[in-house]
């Protein structure tokens, strides 16, 4: 089995809260409502279109 | 699937195809409509027709990008309902699956897959599908002999790994006596250890972890200590590889639990404690992070600051995993000699449950921390000191 040197090991369990903090989340790219079943339907029947949903929960 | 897939900018083409809908179960918001489309684990991905308000397509689990495509054009043909043929072979698979005609969607699955020519590009979810709604029905050995077989005939591709990893997750579930057991779990494991030893197929990192900690289960299992490390070590060397390539904490948050339990099953806790320290201060209202530092401040013996991160969760945290947070604090109350305080936390867990959406008071959480509240257990009584004459 692959494993990584030990030098990866200890640069990945040094990670300083700087590298953390840099750089700004990806944003989403598509149109997602939030927790709004009802108006979802109501969209989705005035524009003739599916709904999709990502049934979600933070992990 | 929120800090990996739904940021990918291809997927921008497709945002006026749908009316795009993220239900967060940790809100109570989403109770309503969970009573109407349950779920069995997260993330769940459905299509639904806004018309019938009925399931067109349901997908338990992450998908990569290529995978979410097809999902979108199998679920929007679903809704038309217009295919014919094989086409309509899978529309019928999905409504069977989406709607929790299980047995439906298994024997559909089954014929599917005898029908369509290996080379067909839906054959692969059809597989995938047959075999969840075996996963479902808990039968482990029709589902076991079925990812042997059907792995062979699939491209190596996501599907591949997901029937690999399902096949395991059934066999493993077979009674440890059960004949043939063993004959099931070893092409699937070689199979498990070749794609782990390779890693050349483009799937979620959250996919191969979960191939990672059922092999550690399986080698633990068979009391193999020395291999249970060793993977366990190349998975916590994995995950910190791919950590370390995210550009964002939200991102590197999702590794999180993935290298704490392998830290935990390493039995080095200590080794989750500056990420997971980073983590809380980079998203201060997210519970989780604080709550996984309680677990692993209570694995290296720190008590009250197990205690502390287990406050600090229970003050961002407003949904259905209060419940695994109190528990965790029930567990360290125990330890720290205080029954009465760790039952209290249990009831407080119990009495926050009875207050949540029917739809939202999960039976499986409910039940082990009634569980765990029945097996408290008293401290013994001090010796009196011996009475000197």
């Amino acid at each position: 089995m692959k494993t990584l040197p030990c030098s990866a090991l200890l640069l990945a369990a040094s990670l300083s809260t700087a590298a953390w903090a840099a750089p700004e989340a990806p944003r989403e790219v598509l149109p997602f409502l939030e927790n709004d079943y009802a108006g979802a339907v109501a969209q989705a029947k005035a524009k003739g279109v599916p709904i999709f949903v990502d049934v979600w929960a933070p992990w | 699937m929120r800090a990996f897939v739904f940021t990918d900018a291809k997927l921008e083409r497709h945002a006026g195809r749908f009316v795009w809908l993220s239900m967060n179960t940790e809100e109570t918001s989403a109770g309503p409509f969970l009573e109407k489309f349950p779920v069995e684990g997260w993330p769940t991905l459905f299509v639904i027709d806004p018309r019938t308000e009925k399931v067109a397509l349901k997908w338990p689990g992450a998908v990569t990008v290529p995978q979410f495509e097809r999902l979108l054009d199998d679920g929007e043909r679903a809704i038309k309902g217009a295919s014919k043929g094989l086409d309509a072979q899978i529309t019928a698979l999905d409504l069977a699956y989406g709607q929790g005609k299980h047995e439906e969607a298994a024997r559909l699955g089954a014929k599917l897959a005898a029908a369509a020519p290996k080379d067909w590009p839906g054959r692969p979810r059809a597989v995938q599908m047959w075999l969840l709604a075996l996963y479902e029905l808990k039968q482990w050995e029709p589902c076991a002999k079925t990812a042997v077989q059907e792995r062979e005939k699939l491209p190596r591709a996501a599907a591949y790994v997901d029937v690999v990893n399902i096949g395991l997750g059934c066999a493993s579930e077979l009674p440890k006596d059960a004949p043939g057991r063993a004959a099931l779990i070893a092409p699937l494991e070689k199979a498990a250890k070749e794609l782990l030893a390779k890693r050349d197929i483009p799937i979620a990192v959250d996919d191969y972890s979960g191939l990672y900690g059922g092999m550690v289960d399986l080698l633990e299992e068979r009391g193999d200590a020395d291999g249970a490390r060793a993977t366990a070590e190349a998975w916590a060397s994995y995950l910190e590889g791919e950590a370390t390539k995210t550009t964002s904490p939200e991102a590197r948050t999702v590794f999180d639990p993935h290298r704490m339990t392998a830290y935990l099953k390493l039995k080095q806790p200590e080794r989750a404690l500056s990420m997971l320290q980073a983590s809380e201060q980079a998203l201060p209202d997210d519970f989780n992070p604080p709550a996984r530092l309680a677990v692993v401040y209570r694995e290296m013996g720190k008590l009250d600051e197990a205690l502390a991160a287990t406050e600090r969760a229970l003050a961002r945290a407003r949904g259905p995993r209060k419940l695994r947070i109190l528990s965790t604090r029930a567990t360290i109350l125990e330890k720290k000699g205080d029954v009465k305080a760790a039952r209290k936390a249990l009831d407080d867990a119990l009495a926050f449950a009875a207050t949540l959406p029917k739809s939202q008071q999960y039976e499986g959480s409910i039940n082990s921390v009634k569980k765990q509240r029945d097996e408290l257990k008293e401290p013994a009584p001090a010796t009196p000191p011996a009475k000197t004459p």
